[in-house]
């Protein structure tokens, strides 16, 4: 599904240059549940953004699901993005003004999907994830585990084929983290391929794979036994 | 300032609100000094408040005005003794005439500087008049000034000016021709802001038309006895001229008598006389020959406008501050838990209101400087300059930082009014109150503004079709010039020697304006009718000359000319109002009838905003000539070169009277003339064309802020779309489209409030254009275009963005 080679992220600045992702190479097969570990500033997350399309590299190749990504402009990295990956944030990334409902339903309407299969896909995948009562709730009026669980709903609901999450458990107590990283196990059970960047061991033993960055360059990438 | 350490959101919103707030403040300091120049006017006259004018209805039976017969005024003063004293104010005749020095001496030299020549206004007096209106005698008096009219008493500033004192002697040119005048009075200049501030020259009027009760045309100031108000005074007059008309021994013979009571009430109709304080009179709607009206919906409405602008100006303030809530509370908040107290937070964010205000000020004052030096300051009735009204300026500076302190205080306190503990972790960027408050406050600017423009829009068009509208006559390439008597009795021979050039292609005469406010009026009784008409005296070819067409009877002859009593052409209206036909004999200007020769089609000899009355051309006979006609009518080639044609008419009018100058017979476009009678509403239609552009300004500068702050609020919300799949269109659109759905609801509410509005200000006119449909839909699209663009660029910042940095910032 994914192949990386030879990636590089340079960040400039008039003052300074900063090499975020310095060669890294790897390949990701579909179906896979990947944990991106590292100390802060490593580079995981520019990492996590460049396989996003959020940010492109400076360097090196990316192809996801058969196609070159690097190079893409900003307007077909969007395309590309749409419907295909779906994003979890630390900091749940909702939008206050939306009810929840509303935020859930936000990437099937950029996808040009109709008004009575988007009823359905968000009512679906609102009961999957045991929060229909909230679906006129405000994200100010829910708990940091409820809020997390609509942030992956509303990653879910438009079926990506990847599921990249950032630090899913870091803003969560632990027992609102177990649900969550549960929640991403079934989902990875289910087929859905998932990246997920932490500094929790323990989260990241629940995947099958985990890669360490250290300085912008991966010091290890080893298989977890589960 | 903590405005410049804020970052560049803050320090662009500062920037705009101060230059809005500057805008505002200059715009409501010159409606402010309109307004007070409207509402003092007069009021600056020591006494003004025993301060009284006499006034009688017009002759045309519309409206009132304040010029009387002097043999009628002096009966009232000197029988009344409800009035204390009174006597007249105002010129006969032409009041401009021009000054000049003749001889070198000691004073009124031409020497240092001095200049040779002035033009200003002359008036009569009588020597109650000097007292009751206050005049202050430097040098001379009134006794040195009394029984001789080349007597004259003059301003200090003219003195200043000529270096004149007493004693000098100057040489006056007026209509009647040149004399030699002595000076022998200086008096203190009047006070400003009055209707007797421009006259410079004082004379005795004597016993100028003492005896002339058919002649109504000077101005009575009176005081009345202590503690007499307007009703004593109107009624006293009134119960003595009832007296005079069933008495007798008041009125001429000549005038008749009354036979009943109704016949009382008919005559009491057409000459009662009434009183008004002299500090009424500008909104009165009282004409007079030198009186300045003002109308008083208009500085209403100015007011209005000057408080529109002021709210649409603190609205981006109120604005402003709420804006910044998110931005100042959590280091408002930090400080609270360091120790310090609310109130002190508090007055730090209402003296940076202050400040802000502050600078608001300085920039007003330099606008207002600006203004000075451009047309626009032109367009005002009274002068801008600060200097000048420091009073009301002080009262614009002392009001606008209250304002600010007012609209800062409300945010500064509710910043301040939660616990820290809350503050420092909420989001209140996103604060549905904050929000709505700063949605309503930029409807109601949209709404100002789009009202504004399709008032704009359609006084405007309503000006250009007063101007541009069917007179009923040939306008077109006609010279209008002012002759002297002396070339006036000899036009035969002018128009020939005219007619030489060429460009030239019909002469005609006339006396005075064609088409004006209001002329000679006669009225007459006629088969048991009061009959009133407005007179305009001319040359037998006038009617072809102007192509007015004939509909019943016959147009002038040359023989006319030579008929004793002269002949009349009546219009359509006074034929259908009185009845008049071709051959009907009316009352002329001698003792005998003159004939009713022809009815002319109607046509409008007054501005546009008036409807058409009783009109009558005069072809003066060869007897009892009162005067000749002095207006000269010159019609040009379509080609002609007109600065030719002004050369050859000034060279022909001068070779039949030396003494003329050009600038006596100031030869203009008649076009010309007819501009000026639009004035007031042009310079109403240029005003209300300014305001509006600053409102309108003000108001997108508000709208342009708020942009600025939500899309930085939006920051995170765009993010999160971008990375959900929303393209740079699709944020585009999200944010043009709530400005849209706001613009919308604006015109829904700004539309129907300037239909109302611009039909009342429509119905002071007689001819009226219509209410396009269109000029709504332009303003509609002109807001939303200028919307769109304003969001369009401020947002393609905020979605071009890369979603990771505006994530990472949250």
């Amino acid at each position: 599904m994914i192949k990386v080679t030879n990636l590089s992220k340079v960040f400039r600045t008039e003052e300074i240059e900063t090499t975020a992702l310095n060669g890294v190479s790897f390949e990701i097969k579909d179906g896979e549940f990947v944990a991106i570990m590292g100390p802060s500033g490593c580079g995981k997350s520019t990492l996590l953004n460049i396989l996003g399309l959020l940010d492109s590299p400076s360097g090196g190749s990316y192809e996801l699901l058969g196609t070159e990504m690097s190079g893409m402009k900003e307007r077909e990295r969007t395309h590309f993005r749409k419907g295909n990956i779906g994003f979890v944030f630390q900091s749940f990334n909702l939008i206050d003004e939306l009810n929840i409902y509303d935020n859930i339903e936000l990437p099937l309407r950029y996808l040009n999907i109709g008004a009575a299969e988007r009823r359905q896909r968000v009512t679906d995948i609102m009961k999957r994830m045991s929060i229909s009562h909230r679906a006129k709730h405000y994200p100010q009026q829910l708990s940091g585990g409820q809020q997390q669980r609509v942030a992956i709903a509303r990653a879910l609901v438009a079926n990506p084929k990847l599921i990249l999450a950032d630090e899913p458990t870091g803003n969560l107590d632990s027992k609102n983290g177990r649900e969550v990283m549960t929640l991403l196990t079934e989902l990875n059970a289910d087929g859905t391929t998932i990246i997920m960047v932490t500094h929790s061991p323990k989260d990241a033993a629940v995947a099958q794979r985990t890669i360490n960055l250290f300085d912008g360059q991966i010091v290890s990438d080893v298989k977890n036994e589960l | 300032m903590n405005f410049f350490r804020k970052g560049k959101t803050t320090r662009a919103a500062f920037i705009i609100n101060t230059l809005g707030m500057g805008v505002a403040i200059a715009a409501f300091y010159i409606l402010a000094v309109q307004v007070h120049f409207m509402f003092t006017y007069n009021k600056n006259l020591p006494d003004h408040e025993n301060i009284y004018v006499m006034h009688v209805p017009r002759f045309s039976g519309e409206g009132r005005m304040t010029s009387i017969s002097r043999p009628l005024a002096e009966r009232l003063i000197s029988e009344l003794p409800e009035i204390a004293a009174g006597g007249e104010f105002g010129p006969w005749g032409s009041s401009w005439r021009s000054y000049s020095l003749q001889a070198e001496g000691e004073h009124g030299s031409a020497e240092n500087g001095f200049p040779r020549n002035m033009s200003t206004q002359f008036t009569f007096v009588t020597k109650p008049t000097i007292e009751i209106l206050g005049y202050e005698f430097i040098q001379g008096s009134w006794a040195a000034m009394e029984g001789d009219d080349r007597h004259l008493a003059i301003s200090e500033s003219m003195a200043k000016k000529f270096d004149l004192q007493v004693g000098d002697i100057i040489q006056e040119n007026a209509d009647g021709g040149k004399r030699m005048c002595e000076v022998v009075a200086i008096f203190k200049d009047v006070p400003k802001n009055t209707d007797i501030e421009h006259f410079d020259v004082l004379c005795d009027i004597g016993n100028v038309c003492i005896d002339s009760w058919g002649e109504g045309s000077f101005t009575y100031f009176v005081k009345p006895a202590i503690g007499l108000t307007t009703e004593d005074l109107d009624r006293a007059a009134d119960a003595r001229l009832r007296r005079a008309w069933t008495e007798g021994g008041f009125f001429p013979e000549w005038y008749g008598s009354v036979e009943s009571d109704e016949e009382l009430e008919k005559v009491m109709e057409m000459v009662n006389v009434k009183f008004i304080p002299i500090a009424d009179l500008y909104f009165s709607q009282i004409g007079g020959n030198y009186i300045r009206r003002g109308n008083k919906g208009m500085a209403y409405g100015w007011v209005a406008i000057a408080l529109l602008i002021l709210l649409v100006a603190i609205i981006n303030y109120v604005n402003m501050f709420f804006a910044l809530v998110p931005i100042k509370i959590r280091g408002i908040n930090t400080r609270k838990i360091l120790g310090s107290s609310r109130a002190s937070l508090t007055m730090s964010v209402v003296l940076e209101a202050v400040t802000m205000t502050a600078v608001s000020i300085a920039v007003a004052a330099a606008l207002i400087l600006l203004l000075q030096t451009t047309t626009y300051a032109g367009l005002m009735a009274s002068s801008v300059s600060i200097v000048r009204n420091a009073g009301v300026a002080l009262l614009c500076a002392v009001g606008a930082i209250v304002v600010a302190v007012g609209s800062s205080l409300y945010p500064a306190l509710y910043i301040t009014s939660f616990e820290p503990a809350f503050a420092l972790k909420a989001n209140f960027g996103a604060s549905q109150t904050g929000k709505t408050l700063r949605y309503a406050l930029v409807i109601v600017q949209f709404t100002v503004a789009i009202a504004f423009i399709i008032m704009t829009i359609l006084v405007d068009i309503q000006n250009r079709f007063l101007l541009k509208h069917d007179m009923g006559f040939d306008r077109e390439n006609i010279v209008v010039a002012h002759v002297s008597n002396k070339v006036g009795n000899e036009t035969t021979t002018v128009e020939s020697a005219l007619k030489q050039n060429p460009q030239v292609k019909d002469v005609a005469w006339g006396d005075g304006w064609l088409v004006s406010w209001g002329r000679m009026s006669w009225g007459r009784q006629i088969d048991g009718n009061q009959c009133q008409w407005e007179v305009y005296p001319c040359s037998w070819n006038m009617l072809d000359f102007l192509g007015i067409e004939i509909v019943e009877g016959r147009n002038f002859t040359q023989s006319d000319t030579q008929t004793e009593t002269g002949v009349m052409i009546f219009n359509e209206t006074a034929r259908n109002q009185y009845g008049f036909t071709p051959g009907k004999m009316v009352g002329g200007h001698t003792d005998k009838d003159a004939e009713i020769v022809g009815i002319c089609k109607d046509f409008n000899a007054w501005p546009m905003s008036q409807a058409v009355r009783p009109y009558c051309f005069y072809v003066w006979g060869d007897q009892n000539k009162w005067r000749p006609c002095t207006e000269l009518f010159v019609r040009t080639t379509a080609s002609a070169d007109i600065r030719e044609v002004f050369k050859h008419i000034e060279q022909t009018v001068m070779g039949f009277d030396e003494k003329l100058t050009t600038e006596d017979i100031n030869v203009h476009l008649f076009d010309n003339d007819l501009q000026q009678l639009y004035d007031d509403v042009k310079r109403f239609a240029k005003v209300t064309r300014m305001l509006s552009i600053i409102t309108i300004i003000i108001a997108l500068l508000g709208v342009f802020g708020l942009v600025l702050f939500e899309t930085e609020y939006r920051r995170k919300e765009i993010g999160i779309r971008r990375v959900n799949g929303a393209t740079i269109a699709d944020v585009l659109r999200m944010f043009n489209r709530r400005y849209a759905i706001i613009v919308l609801a604006c015109f829904g509410i700004a539309a129907p409030i300037s239909y109302v509005v611009i039909v009342t200000y429509l119905q002071q006119f007689a001819y009226r254009t219509a209410i396009h449909w269109w000029v709504f839909v332009l303003a509609l699209l002109a807001v939303m275009a200028v919307t769109v663009i304003i969001v369009t660029l401020r947002s393609l910042r905020a979605a071009t963005c890369n979603p990771v940095e505006s994530l990472r910032t949250e």
